[in-house]
């Protein structure tokens, strides 16, 4: 049925009744969707009730790879996950690479859904088309890399890969995170659901061949993708030396690099210490995913007492901002002893991070005291009782159980007026970018299907200055919602969806990024589109998950930014004095929804909907 | 007169310091300023002078003046006064 790319497979998987099927992957929803994001978007609106209990049985928890994955095209091994998310209750997509995904094609699948709930403990063996449900009682409790291993050796194959849990998910945290080898699907909580499934982790090994539709197009397909990438001034020159780490150095020159829980933007600027450039006395050579050239993953390892001899693939820039200027931190070895200890309790270093600073701005106000802390100093800046801390997090214990669930519910549960310093949006908290000095880059924040995911709408035009479609002005409110618009369906589309690594489309094919896709797409499977379709893939992903969180109650209200945001200016440094005050954020929102084709409350309209090939969802809106 | 040019990783390598002040003459533009850095610093400096190319996406080089981004404002063409903070680097993409 399919000439290229797809199997052609979905895996449904049973926990409740342990039953397994194979089931078609229906050609429309191919050409419609793409993969990846958009598969597991679609699946999830189809088949889980918007208004379920994320950590009930009734939740669905899809994996989703693209037709690029396991193929020779480069840096395509990327898979979406999805869920009702219990951190936000919103759609819940999150992504991931490493090996998993196209382990995942080579075990035969374009998508697995796993429903129910095991009675026990339990992880899949999923090969050559047999799934097993082994018990999990032994490695229930087990750090995520051990997890591994002890299931590697236990199934006598060293080759199997691997997505797992940790403590965290086990217990539930809204915090907690999918991992694989050692690369994570971070965010939205989605560890919680497989605990909530008592699924410790998922297993799979194959040698699925994967076709290719059209050989000659193919490989000129590829070979502009790869020619746009050795052009690029940065990808193999800087990127594979540094990751995203000197992107720190970039937001905080920038004067956007967020501090001491937002209230020092500017004021505390670490990168001498933790920048990219500082941290590289810290390497120890890299790895790449699997299929990719560049490398990007830094292996680092701690230096100094007490942290000597913490190895970690990262961090990241997110995690340097998390475990770093968020928390008033510049100690780079209590960054990667944070990144790798997140990492085995299976926590989002990002919530993680950002919820101890929370915690810490409690502290220095008096909100929080030395009783209700266990005796923990919680003063920005001090590490050791932020790796204290996460640890407490991760096993909920003493405060760390009541901060587990991350800002919102912490502020809910702590009271006295402690939500003003929550930096969520929906349930997640704010990534590592002041938006405040880059607005559009807020707006794709406020209204990301996800939460504040800066994985969504990303708008490297403010932030890194590509002036693609066209360039702009990060502190200007005007046009921003078109450029949201623009980043949101371009992201989904071509990254999140095909799959495809995001940092290709930004630092090599950035000049035809549309284009490639389309190609790529013909060549490996046949389908075709306009440069034009493609966008509307994006659009048609992103109109699904408004429905479902329309659904799922989700109003214009819930497009917002923390009051901080609103209200506080930027203290010092190149971005002082910018704030999205209220009337920005409506300006903006309005733009944006309407160039969405959406109400002024931000409900998809029938006429939008039926362009898009989702009439039925306008009948589920009750639309008229 | 006199601007202030900042710089960050490989360029800040090649300028020699983060912070460096740059003696130009009065309505000089950006593209002034990058030829008076590669008649300064030599040849290792050329490939970041040059304008972009049809082929790669953007310019070699990331330049802000004044925290915003001369993409904003005339790109190259911008025109500096006495005392502009102008900010460059490699334009890395990702985080």
């Amino acid at each position: 049925m399919y000439r290229g790319g797809y199997i052609g497979k979905v895996l449904r998987v049973n926990l409740t009744d342990k039953t397994f099927e194979e089931e078609a992957l229906p050609v429309e929803v191919a050409q419609d969707f793409i993969g990846g994001s958009g598969f597991t978007v679609k699946y999830l609106m189809d088949e889980v009730p918007a208004d379920c209990d994320p950590l009930g049985p009734e939740n669905k928890l899809i994996f989703a790879p693209g037709p690029f994955t396991g193929t020779t095209i480069p840096c395509a091994s990327r898979m979406a996950i999805n869920a009702k998310s219990p951190a936000t209750g919103a759609m819940g997509v999150a992504t991931t690479g490493g090996h998993f995904p196209v382990e995942m094609k080579r075990a035969g699948y374009d998508v697995i859904i796993i429903e129910g709930r095991a009675e026990q403990p339990t992880y899949l063996w999923i090969k050559n088309g047999e799934v097993k449900f082994r018990s999990a009682k032994e490695i229930w409790g087990l750090p995520s890399t051990d997890t591994q291993l002890v299931i590697k050796d236990e199934l006598h194959d060293q080759n199997v890969r691997i997505s797992c849990i940790g403590p965290a998910g086990e217990k539930l945290s809204r915090m907690a995170c999918i991992v694989n080898e050692r690369r994570v699907a971070g965010r939205k909580g989605l560890g919680a659901v497989m605990g909530s499934k008592n699924l410790k982790a998922v297993a799979l090994r194959g040698d699925q061949q994967i076709q290719i539709a059209d050989k000659e197009k193919y490989d000129a397909a590829r070979k502009r993708m790869r020619d746009g990438m050795r052009e690029s001034p940065v990808l193999y020159p800087e990127f594979s030396r540094y990751g995203t780490s000197t992107t720190l150095d970039v937001t905080q020159a920038m004067g956007i690099y967020p501090a001491n829980n937002w209230t020092g933007t500017g004021v505390f600027t670490p990168a001498e210490k933790i920048g990219g450039y500082a941290i590289e006395s810290r390497g120890q050579g890299k790895t790449a995913c699997a299929g990719c050239p560049v490398g990007c993953s830094q292996y680092r390892l701690a230096q100094d007492a007490p942290y000597t001899g913490l190895f970690t693939e990262g961090p990241e820039y997110e995690t340097l901002y998390s475990f770093g200027g968020v928390v008033g931190v510049d100690n780079p070895d209590a960054i990667i002893a944070a990144d790798r200890i997140s990492d085995e309790l299976g926590l989002d270093t990002m919530s993680a991070g950002v919820t101890i600073a929370f915690a810490m701005e409690l502290f220095e106000r008096g909100i929080l005291t030395l009783e209700d802390t266990g005796g923990l100093d919680l003063h920005f800046g001090n590490h050791e009782a932020m790796i204290t801390l996460l640890n407490m997090i991760g096993e909920r214990q003493g405060l760390g159980d009541i901060l587990a669930d991350g800002t919102k519910v912490a502020a809910e549960k702590i009271g006295k007026g402690s939500e003003k310093y929550a930096m969520h949006i929906k349930g997640l908290e704010l990534p590592a970018y002041d938006v405040r000095g880059a607005k559009a880059h807020g707006l794709s924040l406020a209204t990301a299907f996800t939460g504040a995911d800066h994985n969504k709408g990303y708008a490297f035009q403010e932030i890194f200055g590509i002036p693609i479609p066209y360039p702009v002005d990060r502190f200007a409110i005007e046009g921003k919602g078109e450029l949201t618009k623009w980043n949101q369906d371009a992201r989904t589309a071509l990254a999140d969806s095909p799959t495809m690594c995001v940092f290709l489309m930004d630092m090599a094919v950035a000049g035809f990024m549309f284009q490639n896709t389309a190609d790529l797409m013909e060549a490996t499977t046949g389908l075709t589109y306009t440069t034009e379709e493609v966008h509307q893939v994006g659009e048609r992903i992103n109109n699904v998950a408004r429905v479902f969180n329309v659904l799922a109650g989700f109003t214009r209200a819930d497009d917002d930014l923390p009051e901080r945001l609103k209200t506080e200016p930027i203290p010092d440094g190149p971005s002082k004095g910018q704030l999205i005050s209220q009337a920005d954020l409506d300006f903006m929102l309005d733009e944006y929804y309407e160039v969405r084709g959406w109400t002024s409350e931000g409900v998809p309209t029938r006429n939008k909907l039926e362009e898009l090939r989702l009439g039925y969802l306008a009948d589920q809106l009750g639309l008229q | 007169m006199k601007v202030k040019v900042r710089s960050v990783g490989f360029i800040k390598m090649l300028l020699g310091d983060a912070e460096v002040d740059v003696e130009i003459s009065e309505d000089s533009t950006v593209t002034d300023l990058l030829a008076k850095l590669e008649e300064e610093k030599g040849e290792k400096f050329s490939p970041f002078a040059v304008r972009p190319t049809e082929k790669s996406a953007h310019a070699p080089l990331r330049v802000m003046v004044n925290g915003r981004d001369i993409a904003a404002l005339e790109g190259r063409h911008t025109v500096l006064a006495e005392g502009d903070d102008v900010l460059m680097f490699l334009p890395i993409a990702g985080g």
